[in-house]
């Protein structure tokens, strides 16, 4: 008699015998989002071009799920996330979307503390966050950007700027921006 | 998983410590280390933003508004969770190799 299947599909799994199939257990993806209560429509310094409305959305339901309990929210909702990295490297998806006006925080960007003169203020800590511009990106793709620039930032002891600059000179279909204080090293 | 950096010589050092390098035994300090997170639950990584890294990279999916339009835009990423017969489990329990996110460590003390 077929056993029940095992309700984890930790890797390796918990119990190897009844490891539940591939019909059985799938990926699913979890979101960590921003509280869209706290989008912020337009920065301090547009006056008059800012369309706000174009920030509207809705968060996941299971990001405010109650059920089961604990509540979710306080795991995958946020309003603004602190990084203590000094570099914040992102390979997704329309996080620094097309749909931008200058000067407007792009929502995604709105999620980690963030300053930058283009929108708010000048950085004045070691903290940069690097992001893909338009709205898609190839992962592995992305995932050799990175590897780019740490090379150039481990081994030669470029400064972010300098090592953006050469990753979007080799890979001119997939550009990347640097925002908050470029000039950060190891 | 842990992996190493190189240095400009081509040299795989190891992470973390000095070691000897060559027959000449010179020793060469390493200041980073690659830690790769295979598991990428949502806690891993606010357990990371809390550390002091020197670099913290995710590379995954966006949470995507208006997919596929050119309103499209993201607010937020997305971590793999485990999902029996389309019921995403409790969100809380250990989660399942997924999208890696990346970090970089050394001895930073600011």
């Amino acid at each position: 008699m077929p056993s029940t299947p095992n309700n984890t599909c930790d890797n390796p799994p918990v119990d190897c015998t009844n490891k539940p199939t591939p019909a059985q257990c799938l990926n699913a993806l979890l979101p960590l989002e921003k509280d869209v209560n706290t989008i912020q429509y337009c920065s301090e310094t547009i006056t008059g071009n800012c369309q706000g409305t174009q920030w509207k959305c809705t968060n996941d339901l299971v990001t405010n799920a109650t059920s089961p309990s604990p509540p979710n929210a306080p795991v995958l909702l946020v309003n603004k996330m602190f990084p203590d990295a000094h570099v914040f490297f992102i390979g997704a998806c329309a996080v620094n979307p097309t749909l931008a006006k200058k000067g407007e925080v792009p929502v995604f960007l709105q999620m980690w503390d963030i300053h930058d003169a283009q929108f708010d203020l000048p950085e004045t800590r070691d903290r940069v966050i690097i992001v893909p511009v338009g709205n898609s990106v190839n992962l592995g793709g992305a995932a050799g950007v990175w590897r780019f620039i740490l090379y150039e930032m481990t081994v030669y002891g470029y400064t972010v700027k300098e090592a953006l600059a050469d990753a979007n000179l080799a890979n001119p279909n997939q550009q990347f921006a640097a925002y908050r204080n470029t000039s950060v090293k190891f | 998983m842990d992996s190493s950096i190189r240095n400009s010589s081509l040299l795989q050092y190891s992470g973390g410590c000095t070691k000897p390098q060559g027959p000449s035994g010179k020793t060469v300090r390493v200041n980073e280390q690659y830690v790769l997170r295979l598991a990428a639950t949502v806690q891993a990584f606010h357990s990371a933003f809390n550390q002091k890294l020197d670099a913290i990279a995710f590379l995954g999916h966006g949470s995507a508004a208006y997919a596929g339009t050119p309103n499209e835009f993201s607010f937020g990423i997305n971590f793999y969770y485990p999902s029996i017969l389309g019921r995403i489990l409790e969100t809380r329990v250990a989660g399942i190799p997924g999208m890696p996110h990346l970090c970089i460590r050394s001895n930073r003390t600011t």
